[in-house]
């Protein structure tokens, strides 16, 4: 439907419209995951359920326009099961709640075949397909048997005796007998037949469409001999909106000596559930096969339909059974108003709130391919690049003229602000990658068998978009990790050591020092720093002479291979999990920080520069040149005193800084710029932390600190080590922004 | 569309933007419709909310008359024999 709507405004190429569905069902797939697990928290919550079953009514509408008839038929089947749902006061039972998640697990993997143009069907489909059906066929009996009864109740029959399935089907059919009363039509001068269902959404109105509007294109085809219009519900006029279609299936019979593919081009922008076509005599259908196949499983009514009988009045508004059918013909009428009720809702109700929401997110945002934004912020980046060159101009200094220098000072503040607001552009919230986490923490407890609970806080704090999309690994890993060694094994153990019984994790994100960080929190058992220690020692990754502070130890569990559980599950504990992190943070300019109390818990602590595009650096010199070293891994710097600068034989330099002995690399010795060696006691020393450790660099001097646009190195450069971009500075001059741990790595080697 | 007395009439080329105007005009003057009749050409018609709206009138109104509801059927010379299945509760 939001393709069509899209189709609309301009003529779309295939690969366009088939890119922008792939988006939107990737992001509706994702939304039903979080508000199955949103509607297990708040199940009283209805519009959740709701929200869950308009996800699935579009996304049905949208595979099926597209010919993914796999997916079209198995979210067709799960759609129904959610109206059921939806509909009755009945809460989805936890292991209902499992199906749903199973289902949505299916359909992720479904939508990539069918993307793909892969043969066959993802390993869970069939069975999750059987579990969903098997839920449809005891709803139907449940609604029966709690239909009956209330028939009952109202008529004073009180005892309800259970009902048997042939009494089901007898009212079926008696529910369908003044529809199939009416004769059909036939066909004149050897023309074809061709009965037309039209079931339109609630919206066609607004859609541009109308009823007559097809029946004025059908009747360019042939002859229209007769309609058979459902109402089943009607508005009193007070509460009347002529703009709802309030009609539920038109079925008509055409005569015309087109073909069906003729007359199938009059619904070209309807979508397939709202039309069937069938050519009398034939029973070939317009109609994509697999729909047709589920709508019949499905639908039994619809399948076993009689197509003739005696000509009857079908008029059920003022039929007035005599008094010995009373009861029987009541419980007809019902029946038939609860089951046209359901499916008319099915089709109205969800596509009203789509269309308000639709409403509402054209009003409020626009959707920008990130490329353009990505360029956007490129030339911001070269106009602040400009206006500081203006500013830091000689020539124009010199000029001595208080207005010019005014107006450059505005210039300047106009140009921050600018750039402020194109990197807010970049900025989202972590809302919804910390929404997937849910589902991460609630398969990851049940693998375990243990009894946890997620909280989330901060999940407006917005990080830079491309950050986003890599934060999800990493945080599935830690919350994993939490889950599975962090929290204790049993409720009792925790019970034993006085705490809740319940393991609890909390993820949460917040601003600090002008960084993001993400904190997974989990009150288990905590980190072991001497088994950690003692692993480390015997794995080679340490030296026993080695002096390392806690939160160093602690680093260790993110080496790769390195694993202190004494059990490895399927969930953690093999030693790449927290590795993957520690090498996806970095990838993000950003560090892990793990702190840990025995007994107590331990926290994780992801810290991330605010965006990719902009780095906070401190801007030094080195044999002349300007290098920039990132805010977020400098310590502190110092000019050290000549007692506290060591030399030990074949380790190299190092400061006694407050006790911490730390090495000493001299910067323009690691990039091999000169072979300079001043006395450590007069430079400058930038103390940085980087993934092995401290360290301090040896600089000529400290500029200052500045906020700098990263520009990406020439493929000549990008493979020089130790550098992880450039920068344009104010008067031209190009400085190198380091990247401090493989510089380390550099002189390691 | 025009009154008279207690009678009004209607036509079937009604747009949805006359059916709007229509529904205005019919709520506050329920009271003393009897009859709604089709007047002119019964050929085609534009808009299917119109005969949603003399649902909702009968529904609110159940003595009204309004023949093609209480016929059962609504015949048209392009679109043949319109047929009602009504299954609301009343």
């Amino acid at each position: 439907m939001l393709i069509m709507a899209a189709c609309i405004g301009y003529i779309m190429t295939k690969d366009e419209i088939r890119a922008i569905f792939i988006e939107e069902a990737t992001e509706i797939i994702e939304k039903l995951d979080i508000d199955i697990i949103n509607y297990e928290e708040d199940s009283e919550n209805k519009e959740l359920l709701n929200e869950l079953f308009r996800g699935v009514h579009t996304l049905k509408g949208s595979a099926n326009s597209f010919g993914f008839t796999r997916l079209g038929g198995f979210v067709h089947l799960f759609e129904d099961v959610l109206d059921h749902y939806r509909d009755s006061d009945v809460a989805v039972p936890a292991n209902v709640i499992d199906i749903f998640l199973n289902a949505v697990d299916v359909i992720k993997e479904t939508l990539w075949l069918e993307v793909n143009g892969d043969e066959g069907v993802p390993p869970n489909y069939d069975s999750t397909l059987e579990s969903i059906k098997h839920l449809l066929e005891n709803k139907e009996v449940v609604n029966e048997f709690v239909e009956m009864v209330n028939l009952a109740e109202e008529f004073g029959e009180i005892d309800a005796t259970p009902v048997q399935t042939e009494s089901v089907s007898q009212i079926v059919e008696e529910a369908t007998a003044p529809k199939a009363a009416l004769e059909i039509p036939a066909a004149t001068d050897g023309k074809l037949l061709y009965k037309i269902i039209l079931k339109l959404d609630n919206d066609i109105y607004h859609r541009g469409y109308d009823h007559g509007h097809f029946f004025q294109l059908l009747s360019e085809k042939g002859n229209i001999l007769q309609s058979r219009w459902t109402l089943p519900k009607i508005a009193k006029i007070e509460s009347f909106d002529a703009e709802v279609n309030y009609w539920g299936e038109v079925e008509l019979y055409l005569e015309s000596h087109e073909s069906i593919a003729s007359i199938e081009e009059v619904f070209l922008f309807v979508e397939p559930e709202e039309f069937s076509i069938t050519l009398m005599g034939n029973e070939e259908s317009a109609q994509p096969p697999a729909l047709v196949e589920t709508r019949s499983a499905l639908n039994v009514q619809t399948a076993t339909q009689p197509e003739a009988a005696p000509a009857a009045q079908i008029l059920a508004i003022e039929k007035q059974p005599a008094e010995n059918e009373r009861i029987e013909s009541k419980k007809v009428e019902s029946k038939t108003v609860k089951s046209e009720k359901a499916e008319d809702e099915k089709f109205r109700e969800a596509p009203d709130a789509e269309l308000q929401r639709r409403k509402d997110d054209k009003r409020s945002f626009v959707k920008i391919d990130t490329q353009k934004l990505d360029e956007l912020f490129d030339s911001v980046g070269e106009m602040v690049i400009t206006q500081n060159f203006v500013a830091e101009n000689d020539e124009i200094k010199n000029l001595n003229s208080p207005k010019l220098t005014r107006t450059i000072e505005n210039l300047s503040k106009i140009t921050r602000l600018i750039q402020n607001r194109v990197m807010a552009l970049r900025m989202v919230p972590v809302h919804d990658t910390f929404d997937k986490m849910k589902r991460v923490a609630r398969d990851a407890s049940r693998k375990v068998d243990k009894d946890i609970e997620l909280r989330i806080e901060g999940e407006e704090t917005e990080v830079d978009k491309t950050m986003v999309d890599s934060l999800s690994d990493p945080l599935i890993h830690i919350i994993r990790n939490a889950i599975d060694h962090g929290i204790e094994a049993t409720s009792e153990e925790r019970i034993a050591q006085g705490k809740n019984p319940k393991g609890r994790v909390l993820l949460r994100a917040y601003h600090k020092a002008g960084n993001i960080a993400i904190e997974v929190r989990d009150d288990g058992r905590g980190i072991n720093r001497d088994k950690v220690y003692a692993k480390a020692l015997e794995r080679g990754i340490i030296a026993k002479d080695d002096v390392l502070s806690d939160q160093q130890i602690y680093g260790l569990i993110m080496q790769a291979g390195f694993s202190t559980a004494d059990v490895i599950s399927d969930i953690s504990g093999r030693g790449v999990g927290l590795d993957v992190v520690r090498s996806s943070i970095e990838k993000l300019q950003g560090k892990v920080e793990i702190d840990s109390k025995v007994g107590e818990g331990s926290v994780f602590t992801i810290l991330l520069p605010l965006t990719l595009a902009i780095i906070d650096g401190m801007i030094v010199k080195s044999a002349g040149d300007m290098f920039i070293i990132p805010t977020l891994s400098v310590v502190e710097s110092f000019i050290p005193t000549k007692n506290i600068v060591h030399t030990a034989r074949n380790k190299g330099e190092f400061v006694n800084l407050r006790g911490e002995m730390i090495p000493v690399m001299r910067l323009n010795e690691i990039l091999g710029i000169n072979t300079n060696r001043p006395e450590i006691w007069e430079s400058t020393l930038i103390c940085v932390e980087s993934e092995d450790g401290k360290y301090a660099l040896l600089i000529d001097d400290l500029v200052g600190r500045q906020q700098v646009v990263i520009k990406p190195l020439g493929k000549a450069l990008a493979k020089l080590e130790g550098i992880m971009g450039g920068a344009v500075m104010g008067n031209g001059d190009i400085a190198l922004i380091l990247n401090v741990d493989a510089l380390f790595k550099i002189k390691v080697n | 569309m025009t009154i008279d007395g207690d009678v009004l009439e209607i036509e079937l080329d009604m747009d949805l933007g006359e059916v709007i105007e229509l529904k205005k005009f019919v709520e506050p003057r329920l009271e003393y419709i009897e009859s709604i009749e089709i007047v002119g050409e019964r050929d085609i018609f534009a808009s299917s909310s119109l005969f949603a709206l003399l649902f909702s009138i009968k529904k609110s109104k159940p003595e009204i008359r309004i023949p093609m509801i209480d016929e059962g059927v609504l015949k048209l010379a392009h679109y043949g024999s319109v047929h009602w299945i009504y299954h609301d509760e009343r």
